[in-house]
């Protein structure tokens, strides 16, 4: 009976949280709007009407992308499989942080973003996969600044309940910048929105897709946004982890506190320019090494 | 399934009317535009982008640019459709997925301008349906939006005319040129 109703709170979470990113992108165009001094779209859930809207159009196969379809549902799973991950470790917070799970939810993350870059790289258009080499590179250089953020952040977080000193301090700081810098990148936002930059370019991942197969994809990028934005939630609370109230203000704070970072990486979005898209590999290498040091040196001090 | 050069073609789906019904439903609250030049002066271009700056701020009817015809429902066609510009013309069009339309403006596109019947240019977008005709690809409808160049105000009235939200200001009779 007990594992029935588990069951059945998991579905309810899960339903909720997969409607919830294409209305948080409405909250976000609002926003970004507000800030162009526009109106913006006509209602807060105009990205779900897109999203509906391309379920109704006719689906065009590009030549030899017969395997998108299904690697891009694959994909979609993949990413509902991590959101059930992080809404596990988020449940369990108030305890321990669960560190196998959350290996097992990186591991699910970079799987989605294979499985989206590979859906990307089956079809012949030359001018896609100029688009889709660019983005393994920029992927695979920010998976390394995803898995050394978050597992630094979050282990240090857990130090820093038993054992605070400040290069711990710093070691936790320096490894969430690295997250908050490869959880942004990978939302795929300003400069680094290689994915939606380059269509207007003519040459980018998505330029062959249409109708439910570009609605998934875009269901599954913005799910995927979400789940990234809930981790960070899950890094700055890692610290306060015994002085956590119960599970019943825990998960509501943990879900505000994500949509509030998923709401804050659109502001820094709107407010930051385009630029040339092979730039955006080099930015973010420079980024990642300079706090890669910091993060070393205090390491080795600390140890 | 059509056999294409031992490939398995898996398109074109059969898109029948009761689905087309609505698909057009959904248009009237989330339409993607794809802008084709297809050799015009530029004139009605710089319009088209004044439509998509923040002033005229198209997003709050839901229109949004996009880059590829694939994610377009609707492409605004500008130009008189020069000769060289035919095949990527009907490529470009033929990869829209349907329902597809059309809003052919300016003088130009409407029925090619002053260039109705030069040698270089088909002479706006009704000789290019003709075209279209041959080469299979069906287009769901379009609207003709006349102006030199088309004012922005028109083009978002346009849009409208096109998904059904307002009723055409006027009605148009083609007439043929007598070459004298």
């Amino acid at each position: 009976m007990e594992a029935l109703a588990i069951a059945l709170l998991s579905l309810l979470l899960m339903s909720i949280l997969s409607f919830l990113p294409p209305l948080l992108d409405g909250i976000e165009r609002k926003v970004r709007a507000k800030i162009q001094s526009r109106i913006g779209p006509p209602t807060l859930f105009q990205t779900w009407y897109d999203l509906l809207k391309l379920g109704v159009k006719e689906l065009k196969i590009p030549i030899s992308g017969e395997s998108a379809a299904f690697l891009i549902i694959l994909s979609l799973l993949v990413t509902l499989m991590s959101l059930y991950a992080v809404v596990y470790v988020v449940l369990t917070l108030t305890t321990n942080v669960d560190l196998i799970v959350l290996a097992m939810f990186l591991v699910l993350v970079a799987a989605s973003h294979s499985l989206g870059l590979v859906a990307s790289a089956t079809t012949s258009n030359p001018f896609a996969l100029i688009g889709s080499y660019r983005s393994i590179l920029l992927t695979v250089l920010n998976e390394l600044g995803l898995v050394v953020g978050s597992f630094f952040s979050i282990l240090s977080g857990l130090r820093l309940v038993t054992n605070y000193s400040i290069s711990t301090l710093i070691i936790y700081l320096s490894s969430l910048a690295i997250l908050l810098i490869a959880t942004y990148v990978s939302s795929g936002r300003l400069p680094f929105d290689i994915h939606e930059a380059e269509p207007e370019l003519a040459s980018g991942i998505l330029i062959e897709f249409s109708g439910k197969l570009l609605g998934f994809y875009i269901y599954t990028h913005l799910l995927m946004r979400y789940v990234l934005s809930l981790l960070v939630a899950i890094a700055l609370a890692t610290p306060f982890i015994t002085s956590l109230p119960t599970l019943l203000v825990v998960f509501p704070m943990s879900l505000l506190l994500s949509m509030c970072f998923y709401l804050a990486y659109g502001v820094v979005a709107a407010l930051l320019g385009r630029t040339r898209v092979d730039i955006g590999v080099r930015t973010l290498f420079t980024y990642y090494l300079l706090v890669l040091i910091v993060l070393v040196i205090f390491t080795w001090i600390g140890i | 399934m059509v056999s294409n050069g031992g490939r398995p073609n898996l398109e074109p789906l059969e898109f029948n009317l009761n689905v087309l019904e609505e698909a057009f439903s959904k248009l009237k609250r989330s339409i993607w535009v794809f802008h084709l030049n297809t050799g015009s002066c530029n004139g009605c271009d710089i319009e088209v982008l004044d439509v998509l700056t923040p002033y005229f701020d198209v997003e709050r009817f839901g229109i949004k640019l996009v880059g590829s015809p694939r994610h377009a429902d609707l492409i605004l066609l500008t130009g008189p459709v020069t000769i060289k510009t035919i095949s990527k013309v009907v490529r470009a069009i033929k990869a829209m997925p349907r329902p597809r339309l059309v809003l052919a403006l300016g003088s130009c596109g409407v029925g090619g301008g002053i260039w109705f019947n030069t040698y270089a240019t088909l002479g706006g977008y009704p000789n290019l349906e003709k075209i279209l005709k041959e080469a299979g690809v069906e287009v769901d409808k379009v609207v003709y939006v006349p102006g030199c160049p088309v004012r922005p105000e028109a083009i978002i009235y346009g849009a409208a005319v096109l998904l059904g939200l307002l009723q055409p200001k006027s009605k148009h009779r083609r007439v043929t040129a007598v070459e004298s």
